[in-house]
C-alpha cells in the first residue's frame, strides 16, 4: 500500500474547486435563512412579533416552533431538545425563529427586525458552582469508583487538596454551519448538511417533519472542519432547512455567520475540578477523591458520554489504587456544549496531569519521577479503575523514542541553567520543559455506535465507486477507505471514485467520531470489497479451470497460472457471466462491552499511545508564553497514511494548544458569549507553534488487535498532548520566582493566568 | 456633482465584467461568491480576521497586487479597479505552482482555508520581500487554519518559493468610479474641493479604507446614503520628510506608512508589523485610525508619545491640533461632521531621546492589544530629564499621561521606575474585559516599566520573548 498517497481532494482544495455546501449553485427559487437569536437566558417565550417584516420592501418570511408538523425535538440521547425555542427561552442566543428571504442579506437584515419577548422568571445559572450549589444537572452524577478512598486518604502520608477551572474550546471549524433542502415529490426530501452524523440528520428531520426516515435523503460531500461541532449540533440546523422547505415548499439554505455559529452551537465542555488527593512521600498515589462538574448547558446532547470519557481518561498512564470522581453533569443557561475532539478525554487527562503536577511542586521533586512511580507496570497493576486491562503498556517504548528524538536529558539541563542565568543578570525570561506521556482508548464507549456500513460497486469498465458511513471533514479519511478497496482489489487508487456519504445508500451509519472512522468503514469497505473479490475469483477460477489459490490479483490486473487479464476486463467479464459485482459491506467492533450504571467493563477495542515534550518560554513581566519546541510520538500502529497521519498529530496538537493558551470563552452577567468571531476568540496563527516541531510515528508499532491492516486511530490522541506544553508553562512559572505559585494556573493559560500566578 | 454615467466595471481575473442586478451594497466577497459564481474564494468569519476570503486587488495602472479580506470591502471601493481570485490564480488542469505545492506538502486538510493561503502566498510572491520564515509568517498572519497547524503551509510556500511565479495582471485606466448600489452612493472625490461639494448631501459618511467602517455598516440600507471615498483625494496622499518631521497624508496605508517609517523610526516597526494582517494594512489607513477614537487602537499611544499634531480641513479650512487634544471620550472626538484628517505630522525622535513602544496581546500576530505602551524619554547621567507617556487599553481613550510623566521627570531612573510602578494606579484605572483583567493591566504596565529599566541598563531597544534568539 502507497503509505505517502495524498488527500483525494488536495489539488481542488488548492484551487478552490471544492464544492462546499454554501457553493453549490443556487437555483432560482432558492431562499435563505438567518436565525432570530434570544437576546435573554432564562425566561418564558411571551410573544415573536414580526410585524415589523410587513413594511421591509422585499419578501420575507418568518418560520417557528409552531410551524412544525412533527417532533419539536433532535435530542440524540435524550428527548426535549428543540431546534427553536417554543415556551422556554434557556440560554442567550438561542434560535427562536428563523426569517427566510430571497437573498442572504434581506434574510439577515429581517431577521434583526423580529423582536422576541421573554418574560423573566428568574435568574439565570451561568456558572458551574452556580449549578452545583443549586443542584441543577442534566442527569444522575455519573460516578467512577474502585477501593476504598476513605481509608486510603486517611492512611496516606500526605494530603493535597485544592480545586482548578478548565476552560472550554469553540471548534472554530472554518466552514460554520450550513444545510440546503430541496423538497421532491411525495413528502421526498434530499438534505445537504455540514454534518458528521448524516444518518441523525435524517432521523432529525424525519422527526421534526413526521415524515418517515425512508424519504429523507441525507447527503455531505465533504465538511470544511467539523471538530466534533458537527457531531449533533449539524441536526438542527439541517432541520431548520428542512422545515423551511417543507412549509415553503421551496429549497432553503440556512448558513450561519460566524457570530450566529458561535453564539448558537455547543462547544468543548469547561469543567471545574474539586480534588482531594492522598499519597506517599515518593509520590504514589493512594487515593483520589474528585469531584467534576462539567458544563453541560440548557440541554444534555453528549454531555453524558462526555463525562464518562472524562472519567474513563483521568487514570491516563497511571495505576490508580483507589478513586471515587463524581462527575456532574451542570445544567446551565449557557449554550449546550458538545462533542469535541478528545471528547472529555482531554479534560480528564488534564485533571491527573496537573494533580501529578501539583504534588510534585509539594514534594519538590521532578514530575517524571512521580510518574514513574505510579506508571501502569506489571508491578503496580494494570487494571484501569473501570475494569479494562491494559494489557501491554506501551509508555516505555514511546518514552524511549521521545528521548531520542528531544535529547530530553540534555534539555533538562540546559533549561536549568538558562533560568539560572536569566535570574542572575536580571533578565524577565524563564523556561519550562515539560514531558508528557498519554493513553487513549479507542472506540464509542456505547457499544452499538460501533458499527460501520459501506458499499463496494464495480462497473463493466472496472471502475470502482466506493460508499461508506463516514464523513470527510479533512482528517483524509475518505482517502484511507479508498485505499483499503485498492488494496483489496489491487488496482491504482485513483481507479476508486469516492463519493458523497448519503443515507440512500449506506443506511444506519455511525457519527465520524471518537477518532473511529478508518477503523471502522475501513474494514467495512473491505467487507465489501473482498465479497465481490471472492466472486471474481470464483468466476475466474471456472473460467480458466484454475483453483481459487492460484488466482492472483496484482498491479491492476489478474492473473490465473498463465492466463492474465486486466482489471476492467475482469470487470467485463464479471458482468458478462451475471456476476454480481456491488456488494454491501458490514463490521462491528468486536470485544467490546460496558455497563454504565457502574462504569465497568472493557469500553475500548485498544489503547493508543504518544508522548510528548514542550518547552516554554515566559516573560515574567508582561505573562506572555511561547511555545519553543515540541516532540511528539504518536502510535499509529501500522499507520494506513503517513502523510495523514502526520497531519493529524501536528494539526490536533496546535489545536490542543489553543485550547489550553489563547482560546477564551468571556461571557457577560447576563449569559451572552462576548467572544463571537475570531476578532475576540483568538486561535493559534502561524507565529504561535513551536519553533522546533519534531513529529513521528511510533516505529516499530503494530495493533494486537485486528483492525484495518493493524492501523491505529490518530484523531483525536495527539490534541491532549498538548497540555504538555501546558505543565512546561507551569514550570517556567515555578522558575519566575519564590512567590510563583503555578497551582493557580487555570486553562487556558492566557498571559492574564500566567502573570496571577507568577505573582502568587 | 451628479453621477456620471453610472459606471460598473470590475476586471475580474483579467476579464472586464459589468456589475448588474446588485440591489444592495453588498461585499465583494458576496458580489464574486453570490453574482460571479467564483466559489473558490470563502467566508469564514466576515469580520476581516480569519482570511478566507483574500483577494488580489489592483489599480489597473501597476501590477502591484494587493492582498485583502473581500469581506471587509465593498463593492463600491473597486469600482474601475481589478481583483483576482483563487480561480484568477490556476485550476486543476493548469495549477499554479503554489497551488501544486499545497497539494503535494499535505498543506490542506478540509480545504477550506486554502485558497485563501494561496492568495496570501501569492501577494508574497509579487513583492519584493525576501522569502524567509518571518515574511512567510508575516504574509500569512491574517489566515487562520484550523486544521493544519500551519507548518505545511509554511513548507508549501516555501517550496513554491524556488520558482516563485508572480502573477500577472492586466493594464487598464476607468476613469469613474462612482457607483450607485440599491439606496447607497459612492462618490470618488479627486481633490479636497470636490469632496467639500459633497458634503452637502443630507446623509453621508467619509469612508477610507473601510476596515472600520464596513464592520459598522447597516446589511440593507433602506434609506439613501452617500459615501465619500477618499481614497482617490490626491492631496490625502501626500507625504512630507523633513530632517525633523514627517507628515503623513492621512490616506497613507498602515502598510504604505510602515514603509515611510521603517527606516526614520525603526522602533516602529514591530508595532506596526504586528497591525491587523497584510490584508488589514493594505487597506486600513493612518486616518482612518485615528478618527475611530478606539481606547485601543495601536498608532494612537506611540503618536501621542511623540507628539504628534493633525491637520484638519473641512468647510473652515485647514486647522491643526495636538493629537493629545484630538479625543474627547469613547470613540468621540472633535471632529466636525464635515470634517476630516488631513494629515499628521511626527516629529522624529531627537538624537537625545530613546524611544520604546509595546504592545501586549493574547495573540502575538493579527490581535488587538490589551495593553500598549509607548515612552519617549532623554535621561542624562542616568537622570530622566523628559519624558513622555501614551497608553493604549488603560481608559476610554488612547491616554497622554502626562501627570505620571510629571513625577517621573528628574529622578534617577531606578527611583523614577520605582516611582511608577508603584503609583500606576493612581494615573490609570483600567477595566476589566474580554482582553484581560484590570488587575492584569496593571501589572503588565509595572512590568513593561521594568522591561523599560533594563532596555534603559542595557541599552537596548526592546527585550520581548519573540525577538528572543535561541541556540
Ligand atoms: C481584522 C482587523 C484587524 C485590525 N487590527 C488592528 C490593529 O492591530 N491595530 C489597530 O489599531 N487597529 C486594528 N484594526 C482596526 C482598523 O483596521 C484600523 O483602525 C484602520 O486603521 C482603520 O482605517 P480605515 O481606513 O480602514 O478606516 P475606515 O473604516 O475607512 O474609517 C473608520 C472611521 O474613520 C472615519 N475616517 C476615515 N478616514 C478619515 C479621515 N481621513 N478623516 C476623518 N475621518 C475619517 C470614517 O468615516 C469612519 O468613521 C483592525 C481591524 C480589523 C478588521
Ligand atoms: S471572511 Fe474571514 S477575513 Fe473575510
Ligand atoms: S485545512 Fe481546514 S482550516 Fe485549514
Amino acid at each position: 500500500m502507497n503509505k505517502m498517497i495524498l488527500h483525494d481532494s488536495s489539488i481542488r482544495h488548492a484551487t478552490g474547486q471544492a464544492i462546499y455546501i454554501d457553493d453549490m449553485p443556487a437555483q432560482e427559487n432558492l431562499l435563505h435563512g438567518a436565525l432570530v437569536l434570544s437576546k435573554n437566558a432564562y425566561g418564558k417565550l411571551k410573544k415573536i412579533n414580526s410585524s415589523k417584516l410587513l413594511k421591509l420592501p422585499f419578501y420575507s418570511k418568518i418560520i417557528t416552533a409552531k410551524d412544525i408538523p412533527g417532533e419539536n425535538d433532535i435530542g440524540p440521547i435524550k428527548k426535549g431538545e428543540p431546534i427553536l425555542a417554543e415556551d422556554m427561552i434557556t440560554y442567550y442566543g438561542q434560535p427562536v425563529a428563523v426569517v427566510l428571504a430571497k437573498t442572504y442579506q434581506e434574510a439577515l437584515y429581517a431577521s434583526s427586525m423580529v423582536d422576541v419577548e421573554v418574560e423573566v422568571i428568574a435568574d439565570p445559572i451561568l456558572t458551574l458552582d452556580d449549578a452545583y450549589q443549586k443542584k441543577s444537572f442534566l442527569i444522575d452524577p455519573i460516578i467512577l469508583e474502585k477501593g476504598s478512598v476513605e481509608i486510603e486518604m486517611k492512611n496516606s502520608e500526605c494530603k493535597l487538596s485544592d480545586n482548578f477551572e478548565i476552560g472550554g474550546q469553540d471548534h472554530f471549524y472554518l466552514e460554520t454551519h450550513v444545510a440546503l433542502t430541496f423538497p421532491g415529490e411525495n413528502e421526498e426530501f434530499t438534505v445537504w448538511s455540514s454534518s458528521q452524523h448524516p444518518t441523525e440528520v435524517q432521523h432529525g428531520v424525519s422527526n421534526v417533519l413526521n415524515i418517515p426516515a425512508a424519504k429523507i435523503e441525507s447527503k455531505v460531500r465533504r465538511l470544511g472542519g467539523g471538530f466534533g461541532g458537527k457531531e449533533s449540533q449539524a441536526t438542527i440546523f439541517a432541520a431548520i432547512s428542512a422545515l423551511s422547505a417543507f412549509v415553503t415548499k421551496q429549497p432553503v439554505k440556512i448558513r450561519l455567520n460566524r457570530h450566529e455559529d458561535m453564539t448558537a452551537t455547543g462547544k468543548r465542555h469547561n469543567f471545574k475540578v474539586y480534588y482531594n488527593v492522598g499519597f506517599s512521600k515518593n509520590g504514589k498515589l493512594n487515593g483520589l477523591d474528585l469531584i467534576l462538574l462539567s458544563n453541560g448547558g440548557n440541554v444534555l446532547d453528549l454531555s453524558g458520554p462526555v463525562m464518562t470519557r472524562a472519567l474513563t481518561h483521568l487514570d491516563n498512564c497511571y495505576y490508580l489504587k483507589s478513586i471515587k470522581a463524581k462527575g456532574y453533569v451542570c445544567k446551565t443557561n449557557t449554550v449546550s456544549n458538545t462533542a469535541f475532539r478528545g471528547f472529555g478525554g482531554p479534560q480528564g487527562m488534564l485533571v491527573i496531569e496537573n494533580i501529578l503536577y501539583n504534588i510534585s511542586k509539594y514534594l519538590s521533586k521532578p514530575l517524571d519521577e512521580i510518574r514513574k512511580v505510579n506508571y501502569y507496570s506489571k508491578v503496580n497493576g494494570l487494571t484501569t479503575p473501570y475494569g479494562q486491562n491494559v494489557s501491554k503498556p506501551r509508555i516505555n517504548k514511546v518514552l524511549r523514542q521521545l528521548h531520542k528524538l528531544s535529547n530530553y536529558s540534555g534539555r533538562i539541563k540546559s533549561v536549568k541553567s538558562f533560568n539560572l542565568k536569566q535570574i542572575h543578570q536580571g533578565y524577565p525570561f524563564r523556561k519550562g520543559l515539560a514531558m508528557m506521556p498519554a493513553k487513549f482508548g479507542i472506540s464509542f464507549n456505547k457499544p452499538s455506535f460501533n458499527q460501520a456500513g459501506a458499499l463496494v460497486n464495480v462497473y463493466s469498465d472496472g471502475s470502482i465507486r466506493l460508499n461508506h458511513g463516514g464523513t470527510e471533514m479533512g482528517q483524509g479519511l475518505f482517502i484511507k477507505v479508498a485505499q483499503v478497496v485498492a488494496e483489496c482489489f489491487k488496482v491504482p487508487v485513483d481507479q476508486i471514485h469516492i463519493t458523497s456519504t448519503n443515507t440512500a445508500e449506506v443506511p444506519n451509519t455511525s457519527a465520524t467520531a471518537a477518532s473511529s472512522g478508518s477503523d471502522l468503514n475501513g474494514m467495512a469497505a473491505w467487507n465489501a470489497a473482498d465479497q465481490i473479490k471472492k466472486r471474481m475469483i470464483s468466476h475466474i477460477a471456472q473460467l480458466f479451470k484454475k483453483s481459487k489459490s492460484d488466482i492472483i490479483f496484482y498491479n491492476g490486473r489478474i492473473r490465473a497460472g498463465k492466463n492474465s487479464m486486466s482489471f476492467s476486463e475482469l470487470a467485463h467479464s464479471c458482468w458478462d457471466n451475471r456476476i454480481s459485482l456491488s456488494s454491501t459491506g458490514f463490521y462491528k467492533t468486536p470485544k467490546i462491552h460496558w455497563n454504565q450504571d457502574k462504569l465497568y467493563g472493557h469500553p475500548y477495542f485498544y489503547f493508543t499511545w504518544g508522548a510528548a515534550l514542550s518547552e516554554a518560554l515566559i516573560d515574567i513581566n508582561t505573562g506572555e508564553s511561547r511555545i519553543i519546541r515540541a516532540d511528539i510520538i504518536q502510535d499509529c500502529g501500522k499507520s494506513l497514511n503517513e502523510n495523514i497521519d502526520i497531519g493529524q498529530i501536528e494539526g490536533g496538537f496546535i489545536q490542543g494548544l489553543g485550547w489550553l493558551t489563547c482560546e477564551e470563552l468571556v461571557f457577560a452577567s447576563n449569559g451572552k458569549l462576548l467572544t463571537t468571531g475570531p476578532s475576540t476568540y483568538k486561535l493559534p496563527g502561524s507565529r504561535d507553534i513551536p519553533r522546533k516541531f519534531n513529529v513521528k510515528l511510533l516505529e516499530k508499532a503494530d495493533n494486537d488487535e485486528k483492525t484495518i491492516f493493524r492501523s491505529k486511530a490518530v484523531g483525536e490522541p495527539p490534541l491532549l498532548l498538548a497540555i504538555s506544553y501546558f505543565l512546561a508553562i507551569k514550570e517556567a512559572i515555578r522558575a519566575s520566582g519564590l512567590n510563583a505559585r503555578p497551582e493557580l494556573l487555570n486553562a487556558p493559560a492566557t498571559p492574564s493566568e500566567i502573570l496571577k500566578s507568577i505573582k502568587g | 456633482m451628479d453621477l456620471l454615467q453610472p459606471s460598473n466595471i470590475i476586471y475580474v481575473n483579467g476579464k472586464k465584467t459589468i456589475i448588474s442586478n446588485v440591489d444592495h451594497d453588498i461585499t465583494v466577497l458576496d458580489l464574486i461568491r453570490t453574482n460571479l459564481k467564483l466559489s473558490g474564494t470563502k467566508e469564514g468569519c466576515a469580520e476581516g480576521d480569519c482570511g478566507a476570503c483574500s483577494i488580489l486587488l489592483h489599480d489597473g495602472l501597476n501590477s502591484e497586487l494587493k492582498p485583502v479580506n473581500s469581506c471587509l470591502v465593498r463593492v463600491g471601493q473597486v469600482v474601475g479597479k481589478g481583483i483576482v481570485t483563487i480561480e484568477g490564480v490556476g485550476n486543476d488542469i493548469a495549477p499554479h505552482p503554489i497551488q501544486t505545492a499545497f497539494s503535494e506538502e499535505n498543506a490542506s486538510q478540509c480545504g477550506y482555508c486554502t485558497p485563501g493561503f494561496i492568495i496570501s502566498g501569492i501577494s508574497l510572491f509579487n513583492s519584493n520581500k525576501k522569502i524567509n520564515d518571518d515574511t512567510i509568517n508575516d504574509a500569512i498572519s491574517g489566515n487562520l487554519c484550523r486544521c493544519t497547524g500551519y507548518s505545511p503551509i509554511i513548507k508549501a510556500i516555501k517550496v513554491a518559493s524556488k520558482l516563485r511565479k508572480p502573477l500577472k495582471t492586466i493594464k487598464f485606466l476607468e476613469h469613474n468610479k462612482d457607483i450607485k448600489l440599491g439606496n447607497v452612493t459612492y462618490y470618488n472625490p479627486k481633490n479636497l474641493e470636490e469632496m467639500l461639494k459633497l458634503t452637502a448631501h443630507e446623509n453621508y459618511n467619509f469612508l477610507a479604507g473601510g476596515t472600520d467602517l464596513n464592520l459598522r455598516r447597516p446589511i440593507v440600507n433602506e434609506k439613501k446614503n452617500v459615501i465619500i471615498c477618499l481614497d482617490s483625494i490626491v492631496e490625502l496622499k501626500i507625504n512630507k520628510i523633513t530632517n525633523d518631521n514627517l507628515i503623513i497624508g492621512s490616506c497613507v496605508s498602515i502598510e504604505g506608512f510602515l514603509e515611510i517609517v521603517k527606516n526614520k523610526i525603526p522602533q516602529l516597526v514591530e508595532i506596526l508589523q504586528r497591525f491587523g494582517s497584510p490584508q488589514i494594512r493594505n487597506q486600513g489607513t493612518i486616518g482612518g485610525n485615528i478618527s475611530t477614537s478606539s481606547p485601543i487602537g495601536d498608532l494612537a499611544p506611540v503618536l501621542l508619545a511623540l507628539n504628534s499634531k493633525i491637520n484638519l480641513f473641512g468647510h473652515n479650512g485647514d486647522t491643526s491640533v495636538l493629537l493629545r487634544d484630538f479625543y474627547l471620550g469613547y470613540r468621540k472626538n472633535i471632529l466636525k461632521k464635515d470634517q476630516i484628517i488631513r494629515s499628521i505630522e511626527i516629529p522624529l525622535p531627537n538624537g537625545g531621546y530613546k524611544f520604546f513602544c509595546w504592545k501586549l496581546s493574547k495573540r502575538y500576530d493579527q490581535d488587538i492589544s490589551t495593553i500598549s505602551l509607548s515612552i519617549y524619554l532623554k535621561t542624562k547621567n542616568n537622570i530622566i530629564e523628559d519624558i513622555h507617556i501614551a497608553a493604549g487599553g488603560v481608559a476610554e481613550i488612547p491616554k497622554y499621561l502626562e501627570s505620571l510623566c510629571k513625577i517621573m521627570t528628574g529622578k534617577t531612573i531606578e527611583v523614577s521606575i520605582l516611582t511608577a510602578i508603584n503609583q500606576i494606579d493612581k494615573f490609570v484605572q483600567p477595566i476589566s474585559d474580554l482582553r484581560g483583567t484590570s488587575n492584569y493591566r496593571i501589572e503588565s504596565l509595572k512590568g513593561l516599566f521594568k522591561r523599560l529599566e533594563k532596555c534603559l541598563k542595557e541599552n537596548s531597544n526592546t527585550m520581548s520573548i519573540m525577538d528572543f534568539k535561541d541556540e
